[in-house]
């Protein structure tokens, strides 16, 4: 995995600093210009994915990023699967957030993710998409802060 | 005697009870707004701004700094029972927060977490009502060179502590620098990295960012978790509160943490973000059982939580005694008293004694404020770990959109916000550290600032990053670090 993800860091050092040797390198007033910090950047990275490709696993043990669970790796393809499906629901409630209004789409949206999240408690979830959608729209409307409606 | 009659003075202006209400109205208030992932106090500040038009300059002086103790606590709530910094200086927080109160002890972290903000924080203010004009000469010893070896030092130290491989920490902080060139460049105007998009124009939002990465990666995360069968249900063990063995291993780090952040919260800039971690990089140095960090350590959360609210008073000092700001919300604070007719500086103290003092004084209530609304309400929100992981996760994907969308009101910013949860998910399967990721994003754009300044006024000279006592002692802190950590190792 170390080797991959340095493989990737060297890939990305390489387009980063392509796209960096386009800008210019010197302004009127800014003797050093846009591009050396962009280029030390990239040329650490470069380094960076080097010593991972070359030494992999080098150092402790991988840190716990907080989540106490572990994820089983026993069913990658449903996994990949669910969670493409989470990010794609959550991409349709973005966009219809502005032309059906917040109340629906909220309320639509987190049905959904309930159904798929917490199955079979459906009128839990129904209380829940209804109930916290209610309580947001209130919080939000006396902060004062603006949320789309559909008319 | 004069200083000591002028403090006397200032409690009873902020004990009236006008003033009182007021501070409680705003540490209520700010705690709601800290809760929600994208908001934090800057934007409740400046929401809550016209409310204060009703009231004396004292008396909303008064509310912002309810409103400022309240939403930092606040955020450390969403930080420990849902692993989302509300604020970049409470990304610490979640580091040993959340895995505490993963493993059943989520009322612990909210009381140690609150031990450690109104300890840290009341013995801050007795430092800032002391200490604020000496240590504002000493700020202004930081220039450009001094404030970029500052920063590369805090990146270095997170780096290199985060756990797991020296080498995916550092990466991340390069990526995190990477990612703060995106956008226009300050100095020359021209678009970087921005591939024609105008919505880059003015890079990623830092919040877009957090929360993307904690908040949508550990839902995502989860949803792994259930389609493999692994999750487990947590439930709150032992104590509600904290035992006192618990509350012993806190002090030490709550006092180091304390002065640390307050030192280091003095420096305009990101001084908070950066004493959190220089407080978290420095217990686990000092630590016999470092391999505990990162898994729910007392230390580990006591430690950024004092060093985050101490620095907030350390703020203060250059906006009363310079008007300079020392952080964003002191930026707004700031530009609140201009509405006022007040000029915050070195003559402030003279001119304005009640508004000073009555400030400062507020600062001691408003900590203690906090106590008395937040630890009633530590049963409470304890519980919320027995709400089923679908719908907690649901919600938290449902705010977390809302929140984002309240910042710019921006579809694009919704879906960038989806890209770092992505990231975040994958971070965590491939065991990389995300506090260098988020501290690099914080600082990037002021180190490129300070390293383009440094060496413009150096006229090219590199050696201005080791050119003065500060900047060479921070150098060699830098070096000393990475060099110990490898000797570590071995």
């Amino acid at each position: 995995m170390d080797r991959y993800l340095g493989l990737g860091a060297v890939v990305g050092a390489v387009i980063y600093l392509a796209a960096a040797s386009r800008l210019p390198t010197a302004v009127l007033g800014d003797p050093l210009g846009p591009a050396v910090f962009p280029y030390f950047i990239g040329g650490l990275m470069l380094l960076t994915g080097a010593v991972l490709v070359v030494r992999p696993g080098s150092g402790g043990p991988a840190p716990d990023q907080g989540a106490v669970h572990h994820v089983a790796d026993a069913q990658p393809l449903w996994t990949v699967l669910g969670i493409v499906a989470i990010l794609v629901w959550s991409g349709v409630y973005f966009l219809a957030l502005r032309p059906v209004g917040y109340p629906v789409a909220t309320v639509l949206y987190l049905l959904g993710l309930l159904t798929f999240m917490h199955p079979r408690h459906h009128v839990a979830n129904v209380a829940t998409a209804l109930g916290s959608t209610a309580a947001s729209s209130l919080l939000f409307s006396a902060l004062g802060v603006p949320l789309p409606t559909s008319f | 005697m004069d200083t000591l009659s002028q403090i006397v003075a200032g409690f009873a202006v902020a004990a009236e009870p006008g003033n009182l209400l007021a501070l409680f109205v705003g540490a209520l208030l700010g705690t709601v707004i800290g809760l929600l992932p994208g908001l934090g106090p800057v934007a409740g500040i400046s929401l809550l701004i016209p409310l204060t038009f009703s009231l004396d300059p004292v008396g909303s002086l008064i509310m912002f700094a309810g409103i400022y103790y309240g939403a930092a606590y606040g955020s450390t709530i969403s930080s420990v029972l849902i692993n989302t910094p509300g604020e970049a200086s409470s990304v610490m927080t979640t580091m040993d927060g959340y895995p505490m109160a993963r493993s059943g002890r989520a009322g612990a972290a909210l009381l140690i977490a609150a031990f450690a903000s109104f300890v840290a924080g009341t013995l801050s203010i007795v430092a800032l009502t002391l200490l604020a004009l000496p240590l504002a000469s000493i700020a202004l010893k930081f220039g450009p060179a001094e404030y970029f070896m500052l920063m590369l030092f805090a990146m270095t130290a997170v780096a290199v502590l985060s756990g797991g491989s020296m080498a995916k920490g550092i990466l991340a902080a390069l990526l995190g620098l990477a990612v703060t060139t995106i956008g226009t460049d300050l100095q020359t105007g021209l678009a970087r990295f921005t591939f024609g998009a105008p919505q880059l124009l003015d890079g990623i939002p830092f919040l877009v960012q957090v929360v993307g990465i904690f908040a949508v990666g550990e839902v995502l995360s989860n949803v792994a978790s259930l389609l493999a069968g692994g999750v487990t249900a947590v439930r709150l063990r032992g104590p509600l509160w904290c035992t006192r063995d618990e509350l012993r291993q806190a002090v030490v780090p709550t006092l180091r943490g304390g002065v640390i952040g307050f030192l280091v919260g003095v420096l305009p800039g990101a001084g908070q973000t950066i004493a959190t971690v220089l407080a978290y990089a420095t217990e686990k140095r000092l630590s016999k059982t470092p391999e505990a960090f990162g898994k729910g350590a007392v230390a580990g959360l006591a430690a950024p939580e004092a060093a985050n609210n101490s620095a907030a008073s350390g703020s203060f000092v250059p906006l009363l005694t310079l008007g300079v700001p020392g952080s964003a919300t002191t930026a707004v604070m700031l530009g609140a008293l201009i509405l006022y007719g007040i000029q915050p500086g070195p003559m402030l103290f003279q001119t304005r004694p009640d508004l000073v003092w009555g400030l400062i004084n507020s600062m001691y209530l408003g900590n203690l404020m906090l106590l008395v609304l937040n630890v009633p309400l530590v049963g409470l929100f304890a519980r919320l770990v027995y709400v089923p992981q679908g719908i907690l996760m649901a919600l938290i994907l449902c705010i977390s959109s809302v929140s984002i969308y309240t910042i710019n009101e921006s579809t694009f910013d919704l879906f960038m916000m989806l890209v770092f949860g992505a990231i975040g998910f994958g971070a965590r399967r491939l065991g990389m550290p995300v506090a260098p990721y988020v501290l690099a994003v914080v600082l990037g754009g002021m180190m490129e600032q300070s390293f383009r300044q440094a060496m413009t006024l150096s006229l090219g000279n590199p050696t201005t990053f080791v050119g003065s006592p500060i900047a060479a002692g921070l150098f060699v802190l830098t070096i000393a670090s990475v060099a110990w950590q490898l000797y570590a190792r071995k």
